[in-house]
């Protein structure tokens, strides 16, 4: 069963998508989160540190999917993958998914035991999903 | 929880078909693909379609996280699942995606069509009718 990391500029956000995954996926998937700077959630930015720190605590061999808010989420969550060791890159994936509907997506089909590549398909098909019906 | 059967019968092959029938025509959603013609696929007395009309009960409409007990249960089956909200006239959403059940914007007293089509489609559709 996949893994996810949830990466967002404010620890806040980042632990309220954790919850709302965590509730979509019930205990069976490991999920952990990098949100801000700092654990008191005062500083606003992402860290690669971090992010790492974060892969490392839920890494498994079937995959990590990482789900980001935007712009330095993503070139920070990449640094953090280039600062893995190689045998764990490769089971790590960046997602295209939007940061809160790619999060539930993700955790629920995860907690079907769908594979990494399957989960991340669902959740980035959150792009082209409207949330108002008729609309898109 | 209120099911009623609907009029389709277990003769119409295809869900499309039926739920225009059924709605007056509504066009199929592009984000839900519905079953169409497999050319490859022999008849067989295997397959099943069936479709109820349920009502949804929760005050709080139909949210995410009983969306998600929906999606859990539709996935155990093989069977083609939809589910059409016709107090809404919405276009028929794929049980089995989150995103688009919630597109069905279900309210409480909400009547939602669902409607399956497989070689499960009616233990999924008895299993389903009672998260509703």
């Amino acid at each position: 069963m996949i893994s996810l990391v949830i990466v967002s500029h404010s620890a806040k956000l980042a632990a309220g998508v954790h919850e709302l995954a965590a509730q979509m996926a019930g205990d069976q998937v490991g999920i952990s989160q990098a949100g801000g700077l700092s654990d008191d959630g005062e500083q606003l930015g992402t860290d690669a540190f971090r992010i790492r720190s974060a892969i490392e605590e839920v890494w498994c061999e079937d995959g990590v999917l990482l789900l980001m808010d935007l712009g330095s989420s993503v070139m920070s969550a990449e640094m953090a993958l280039e600062m893995l060791p190689e045998q764990q890159r490769q089971n790590c994936l960046l997602s295209n998914a939007p940061l809160v509907e790619g999060a539930i997506v993700a955790a629920l089909h995860a907690s079907l035991g769908e594979p990494l590549q399957a989960v991340n398909a669902v959740a980035e098909a959150a792009l082209s999903t409207p949330k108002l019906a008729g609309t898109g | 929880m209120e099911i009623r059967p609907s009029q389709a019968g277990p003769q119409e092959e295809r869900l499309e078909g039926k739920t225009q029938h059924q709605d007056g025509g509504v066009s199929s959603n592009s984000h839900a693909p519905l079953p169409v013609d497999q050319p490859a696929q022999p008849e067989s007395s295997l397959q099943q379609s069936k479709s109820v009309v349920v009502t949804v009960s929760d005050p709080r409409g139909l949210h995410l996280r009983s969306g998600r007990d929906v999606v859990r249960t539709a996935s155990q089956f093989q069977a083609q699942i939809t589910a059409a909200n016709l107090s809404r006239n919405s276009n028929a959403v794929d049980l089995k995606s989150i995103l688009q059940l919630m597109q069905l914007q279900a309210r409480q007293g909400h009547n939602l069509q669902l409607a399956a089509s497989g070689p499960d489609a009616d233990a999924a559709i008895e299993a389903l009718c009672s998260l509703f």
